[in-house]
């Protein structure tokens, strides 16, 4: 201490400014490839999206030729990349039947995400996780999911049913995820 | 022989430096209430063993996590039991802060000058909930996947970064194995680390600030310097009598220890009488409803109450009341630290306890009955 009171003030002033200068280049050398490593898979969405499942096969058309005004579950199977791995799984999808048209929609409430079911005795869709409640068609009834299930596209090939861009489960808020530009 | 082995250690590592420590006075009155903090710091430490174990045997991949657990669960020589001595003392060890950061609040031991041992505990309890946080997804069961989800699409609802922020978490646009090496990571090593680094500041201003003292002391001294006219913000009470102190060690170690024992021997016999096992492969998709760990019951139950468009309020909200605890020292100033002379702070902080456990009941009600 008594050392440096002893130094010409103007060099303890740049020592100091240089030890600022010095971890604060240290600090911005590392900072911004961390950051970009962290956020790399968020960048990645797109090209992700773009090599998994673009049409998945829910069923033949002739089973949901049954299908009335009331939704029935079915099992979606479909690949999803990951970054280095490609991975197998599932989702569930309703298929209705809405004023003759035949209608898939998300199985996943639009509140948080979680996923809904088909309550046969109390005839509506109910979401365990928050208690959001949706009528046959998907549209919500009660709790807090701020719109309708998500409305999802599809196409029929050859007598089966396809749903486009089934790795894409990005659902909830008031506007749809899926139709952004 | 022990005076000499002790000077030759202090000579060496300066041992009067922990000496000192060790001999800090500690007020009498109401010692049972100081163990809180350690017995905190006990279950972190049953964290840190059982955590670093349980490592040997866990692979943070999507294809392996499910396995690896179960293997270590159901096939690894008393994998069960280190798994559940994780998992019950991490329960234990939330209800301990809580009532840890209650007696301080309470008490007003975080007033001056001990602001900077309020907020360093603050942010020891954020980095806890985000230890939790991330730790439930671990098991990579369907409860787990459901979890995460349900925690990115929480956090999408902020305004404008809300889609950006819920991205950066899961590693991309849905739960996956990206998800689950970044909670990995910062499961076992980053949150770790930084909990490490706050507990050794936190225990740092304990030790600098040494002992609080007893409400009833604090209220003589401060009544006696504002009979004298000494403006109340200006007031600073310290030091006690040393007959109404004893030194941290042994008595306040004794303490301490009995009450490690108990809670570690707590965590120890419920996780033999209901360990936790392998649920990866129970119930079928279909039927899943994905359960919250109790501790964010009531932040589950307080989103419930905000539907529609009101969602980002009730996020925004319950984000600012996280925000707002380390703010505490800095928003009750005046130096009164007699929960009862100070009726309003000590109101209202039982109020927000109660509020927190009413809603956890009442999530764990629907929960339950669902």
């Amino acid at each position: 201490m008594n050392q440096t009171t002893e130094e010409p003030i103007g060099r303890r002033h740049f020592l100091e400014r240089a030890i600022l200068a010095i971890f604060g280049a240290i600090g911005a050398m590392l900072t911004p490839p961390i950051l970009s490593y962290i956020l790399s898979p968020v960048s990645r969405i797109r090209e992700d999206l773009a090599h998994s499942t673009q049409w998945a096969p829910v069923s033949p058309l002739s089973e949901m030729e049954s299908i009335g005004d009331l939704p029935r579950m079915f099992e979606v199977p479909y690949r999803v990349k990951e970054g280095w791995r490609i991975r197998e799984t599932s989702r569930q999808v309703y298929a209705v039947r809405k004023g003759g048209q035949l209608v898939l929609f998300s199985t996943f409430c639009t509140h948080l995400g979680c996923p809904t079911a088909w309550d046969e005795s109390k005839r509506m869709i109910i979401c365990p996780c928050h208690g959001g409640l949706y009528n046959n068609f998907g549209e919500v009834i009660g709790g807090p999911p701020p719109r309708n299930l998500a409305q999802l596209d599809y196409k029929v090939e050859n007598g089966t049913v396809y749903l486009k861009d089934p790795a894409d489960v990005y659902e909830v808020g008031w506007n749809d995820p899926r139709k952004r530009a | 022989m022990r005076q000499l082995l002790r000077d030759w250690f202090d000579e060496r590592v300066g041992l009067d430096l922990f000496e000192r420590m060790l001999q800090k006075p500690l007020p009498k009155r109401g010692a049972w209430f100081y163990t809180l903090g350690s017995a905190t710091l006990s279950l972190i430490t049953i964290q840190f063993i059982t955590g670093a174990f349980l490592m040997f045997y866990y692979v943070p991949d999507g294809e392996f996590a499910a396995s690896s657990v179960r293997y270590s669960t159901e096939q690894v020589r008393f994998g069960w039991y280190l798994r559940s001595l994780h998992r019950w003392s991490a329960n234990l060890l939330f209800i301990v802060i809580g009532l840890h950061m209650f007696r301080v609040f309470v008490s007003g031991s975080f007033k001056r000058p001990r602001e900077f041992t309020w907020i360093i505990g603050a942010l020891i309890f954020w980095t806890a909930i985000g230890i939790g946080l991330t730790g439930g997804l671990l098991p990579w069961d369907a409860n787990a996947l459901w979890i995460g989800t349900v925690f990115g699409n929480t956090l999408s609802y902020f305004p404008l970064v809300g889609p950006f922020l819920r991205s950066a978490l899961l590693g991309g646009e849905h739960v996956g194995t990206l998800t689950l090496t970044r909670f990995y990571a910062m499961h076992v090593w980053v949150l770790p680390l930084i909990l490490g680094v706050l507990i050794l500041l936190h225990l740092y201003l304990i030790r600098k600030h040494g002992l609080f003292g007893s409400v009833v002391e604090y209220r003589n001294q401060i009544q006696a310097l504002e009979a004298k006219g000494v403006p109340r913000e200006s007031i600073i009470v310290t030091k006690m009598t040393p007959d109404e102190t004893e030194p941290f060690y042994p008595a306040q170690v004794f303490r301490d220890s009995i009450v490690a024992f108990f809670l570690i021997s707590a965590v120890s016999i419920f996780s033999i009488l209901f360990p936790f096992s392998y649920r990866g492969e129970e119930p079928p998709p279909a039927r899943i409803i994905p359960r919250p760990e109790w501790f964010f019951w009531s932040v589950d139950e307080w989103l419930m109450y905000f539907p529609g468009r009101l969602i980002p309020i009730g996020l925004i909200l319950l984000t600012l009341f996280f925000l707002f605890l380390p703010f505490i020292p800095f928003v009750e100033r005046h130096p009164e630290v007699s929960p009862i002379r100070r009726p309003v702070p000590t109101i209202i902080g039982a109020w927000v306890y109660l509020f927190i456990i009413i809603l956890a009941m009442m999530a764990g009600s629907r929960i339950f009955n669902y």
